[in-house]
């Protein structure tokens, strides 16, 4: 059996570690649960990795992310042990070059990551994807996506005050992931559009800059409703950035009110981004903001929320790429 | 081992000690005589900023001159030509942040 490599300490009782780890900044604020060897192991033996294989690597901090820190943090985060394939696939979609831990967790805007759930593992573990799948009560969303912040807190060192340098912050960033409504849905879903057979589970991340909703319950097309989503961004803008190139991205995540109008028209996302590019990016004025969005493909649209509001939520990005990695399951 | 005893991991990829076991080098008592680095992200006005700040400094003291980088990107860090040159010409540096 291939050692572990991380340090072990000895507390007397759970309340003694809870102390210890807050008191040593190992936590986000919340108890943990206690990462023990056997339960290390037994996360690291559902994707059959190896505790030093890297996942991913900060270059500017001069840290690397090996499974054994991933599997540690999603331990305590409080996963199963069978979500831990898809934190696998999250860290290495946020730690792609691209993904820009270093700006995306430093920043002083307080960016969050966004972790988007596709393929047959959602309804495996039960990732919400319909009414209230932003916010709290479902273990899946919850964990997996604080496994992640945990892994950018603990291994990456972004921790407030020192690398994390948030004039505010977000509430965001104790969790924030869900999963693509794909049986509600009339589109290809995400991770289809983006290469990944159907039967593929993926992970996607996507840095949010700022994240609002286009409300309308007046409209009764898909324009009014795309027109409503182009004011509200264009109320932000979204700036480029030369590095990034061309493919900066938007994550629009689109409710039930609203998509049924696509559906009855039959409007396909291809469709729905030829209406929303070229509306997104003009030039600024009049008090808007462009969005410097190098294509159409750029803006991501994706089925989730539940019914009630006729809403669209925009994620608007800060400096990174959405990364989508497949979830690796071993024997499958 | 006691009954409630627990042995657990450490989550880090290191010491989180918010004090970099790099020491800092001491600050000069006065600008006379030095090159000051001037870096811009790129946001905004910046760059502005930092020549506007650099005159205010000439008028402090006589500096002997500037190096003055502007990254490449807001992303990033400046580029390694850049972390050169400044780790060789300046005296002191002075970093815009911003996002």
């Amino acid at each position: 059996m291939t050692s572990l490599n991380a340090d072990q300490h000895t507390f007397s009782d759970y309340s003694s570690l809870i102390e210890a780890y807050h008191e040593r900044g190992w936590t986000d604020g919340l108890p943990v649960v206690p990462p023990t060897e056997a339960n290390v192991r037994s996360f690291l033996d559902h994707t059959g990795l190896a505790p030093d294989d890297i996942l991913g690597g900060v270059p500017t901090r001069e840290v690397t992310c090996t499974a054994e820190h991933a599997a540690i943090n999603a331990v305590m985060a409080g996963c199963k042990p069978e979500y831990f394939p898809v934190v696998v696939a999250a860290v290495r979609a946020h730690l792609e070059e691209k993904g820009n831990c270093h700006s995306t967790t430093g920043t002083l805007s307080g960016a969050s990551q966004c972790l988007i759930i596709n393929g047959p593992i959602r309804q495996e573990l039960d990732v919400a994807s319909r009414a209230g799948c932003f916010g709290p009560g479902f273990r899946a969303n919850a964990t997996i996506g604080r496994a992640l912040r945990l892994i950018i807190r603990n291994v990456c060192r972004a921790i407030p005050g020192f690398l994390d340098r948030a004039s505010f912050s977000t509430p965001a960033r104790y969790s924030f992931c869900f999963g693509e409504d794909e049986e509600e849905s009339p589109w290809t879903p995400l991770h289809v559009e983006r290469g990944f057979p159907a039967e593929t589970s993926t992970a996607t991340v996507h840095a949010v800059m700022t994240m609002v909703a286009a409300s309308d319950s007046r409209s009764r097309n898909p324009e009014g409703v795309m027109d409503s989503i182009v004011k509200e961004a264009r109320l932000r803008g979204a700036g480029g950035d030369k590095w990034l190139g061309d493919e900066l991205n938007i994550v629009l995540v689109v409710g039930p009110e609203h998509r049924r109008y696509f559906a009855e028209s039959g409007m396909s996302k291809s469709q729905m981004r030829d209406y929303l590019w070229p509306r997104m990016t003009k030039k600024s004025g009049n008090g808007e903001r462009r969005l410097k969005l190098g294509k159409p493909d750029n803006i991501l649209i994706v089925s989730a929320g539940g019914p009630g509001m006729a809403e669209t939520w925009l994620l608007l990005p800060h400096l990174a790429l959405a990364i989508t990695k497949q979830v690796d399951l071993p024997g499958r | 081992m006691a009954h409630n005893e627990i042995v657990a991991l450490d989550p880090t990829s290191g010491p989180l000690d918010r004090k970099d076991p790099r020491a800092f080098p001491e600050r000069p008592e006065t600008l006379n005589g030095a090159v000051v680095g001037l870096v811009a992200n790129g946001l905004g006005e910046g760059q502005k900023m930092m020549d506007a700040l650099y005159d205010e400094l000439n008028k402090e003291a006589e500096i002997l001159g500037s190096v003055r980088v502007l990254k490449s990107s807001v992303s990033v860090p400046p580029d390694k030509q850049d972390w050169e040159r400044l780790l060789s010409e300046v005296t002191v540096a002075i970093t815009g942040m911003g996002g």
